[in-house]
């Protein structure tokens, strides 16, 4: 199985990377428990850098596509079939599209949102930072 | 006699295999390659003028033969003066000699590094692929092939230990020469490792053609690890046996190992007509990996 990415393309390398790899899996072209190259492979491979390697595999085992076993490498979930098909980036934005919407019908003028949502993240800040 | 006589027949073969024999495939496979892979027709094969290439090839020549030629008159030298090969002034020469042979292939070397540097500045691809497989070091050498070189280097350390009656005390011999060889193995080592997990140095190279050169390499490295762990292991053998004449032959058998395992291995294994070269035409719908 290929991994093919555009550097060119809008869409940024490690979306791609996480993309192609799920499509993989949906695919079956490799199964739960299958070895993955590792982010240094990966990256020499693409001519990347590792950290964009490195981002899509976290994201992927935040997703539990992929899981980590430490020296031994990375390998496929086992649920990763099912897991594929969770997309948390869509799920932010349509729980976020809602949201917004509701606010809009209760009169809540844009600005006045925008002012609440980086009050949120700010106090969500502080709070990581204590 | 017999000795100063072998020692000139294996030299002589080191002259031929080195400074003839290897250059004469070399340059054939290079002529091979540009009459009928033409910049024209494979455009991504070439970072420079077609006349570049051609002179250096025949600057590699040129120089190939005038150290064939200097390899003569010192193999005429051993015979019409009848010089003592073996003795101790002559105790380096196939070494000395052996390095001087290498310098065109070091050069060679140096030639493709800066080639394929240039060809990954030019590369104007936008689809980078990857195959989604751990390449793993036993997918290219077998187990019981690679046990050779740690064996050899056990081998060739307690060997060493042995003769030297253990003696591992600051400044030794003893550690000095095992320091030099365990750093060696450490580093050709560690050249397979960046051979296997590095970066890929031709951007255009086919996948097939890549894990080809892959195993080539890792058997090539692993092959002169082995022949440098029994010369190390030879060199004070023949010191405890008083062989110290037969140390130009070792020597000379040594180069002439490594060359053949490394280079000649490379030249017979990596076939020219097995190589897709259609990854460096211009023409999209042929830029396949296949």
């Amino acid at each position: 199985m290929e991994i093919v990415i555009n550097i060119d393309d809008a869409t940024p390398l490690f979306t791609q990377l996480m993309q192609q790899i799920k499509d993989a899996v949906l695919a079956g072209a490799v199964k739960p428990g299958d070895a993955l190259p590792s982010i240094r492979q990966l990256a020499n491979d693409l001519d990347l850098n590792s950290k964009t390697v490195a981002k899509a595999y976290r994201l992927l085992e935040r997703d539990s596509v992929i899981q980590t076993r430490g020296y031994r490498g990375t390998f496929v979930h086992p649920e990763a079939k099912s897991n594929c098909s969770v997309d948390l980036n869509q799920w932010v934005n349509d729980s976020l599209n809602e949201t917004v919407n509701r606010f809009r019908e209760a009169g809540v003028t844009d600005s006045e949102i925008r002012i609440a949502f980086s009050n949120v993240m700010n106090s969500r800040l502080n709070i990581g930072e204590k | 006699m017999f000795e100063q006589t072998v020692t000139l027949i294996v030299f002589t073969f080191q002259v031929l295999f080195l400074s003839y024999l290897v250059p004469l495939k070399t340059s054939q496979r290079l002529d091979f390659l540009y009459k009928n892979y033409s910049p024209e027709e494979y455009p991504k094969l070439y970072t420079r003028p077609i006349d570049y290439y051609h002179k250096q090839l025949w600057i590699y020549r040129f120089v190939n033969q005038i150290i064939l030629l200097c390899g003569l008159v010192l193999i005429a030298i051993g015979i019409i003066l009848s010089v003592d090969l073996t003795g101790k002034l002559f105790k380096l020469m196939p070494i000395a000699f052996g390095m001087i042979e290498m310098i065109p292939l070091v050069w060679l070397e140096r030639m493709e590094c800066n080639q394929y540097s240039l060809m990954r500045q030019l590369n104007q691809e936008k689809r980078r692929t990857a195959e989604l497989k751990v390449r793993r070091f036993f997918d290219y050498i077998s187990p019981s092939q690679f046990a050779l070189l740690p064996a050899s280097f056990l081998a060739a350390q307690l060997m060493q230990a042995f003769l030297r009656d253990f003696d591992y005390s600051w400044g030794s011999k003893l550690l000095t020469s095992s320091l030099i060889l365990l750093v060696a193995n450490i580093f050709l080592s560690l050249v397979m490792l960046k051979k296997l997990y590095g970066k890929k140095r031709n951007p255009y190279q086919d996948k097939k053609d890549r894990s080809q050169e892959i195993e080539v390499s890792i058997h090539a490295i692993v092959y002169i690890c082995v022949a440098m762990n029994l010369f190390y292991m030879m060199i004070p053998l023949s010191n405890y046996y008083q062989l110290n004449s037969y140390e130009p032959l070792m020597s000379s058998l040594y180069f002439q190992v490594i060359t053949f395992a490394s280079i000649w291995n490379r030249l017979k294994r990596l076939r020219l007509d097995e190589i897709n070269f259609d990854v460096y035409r211009n023409d999209i719908s042929a830029i396949t990996n296949k």
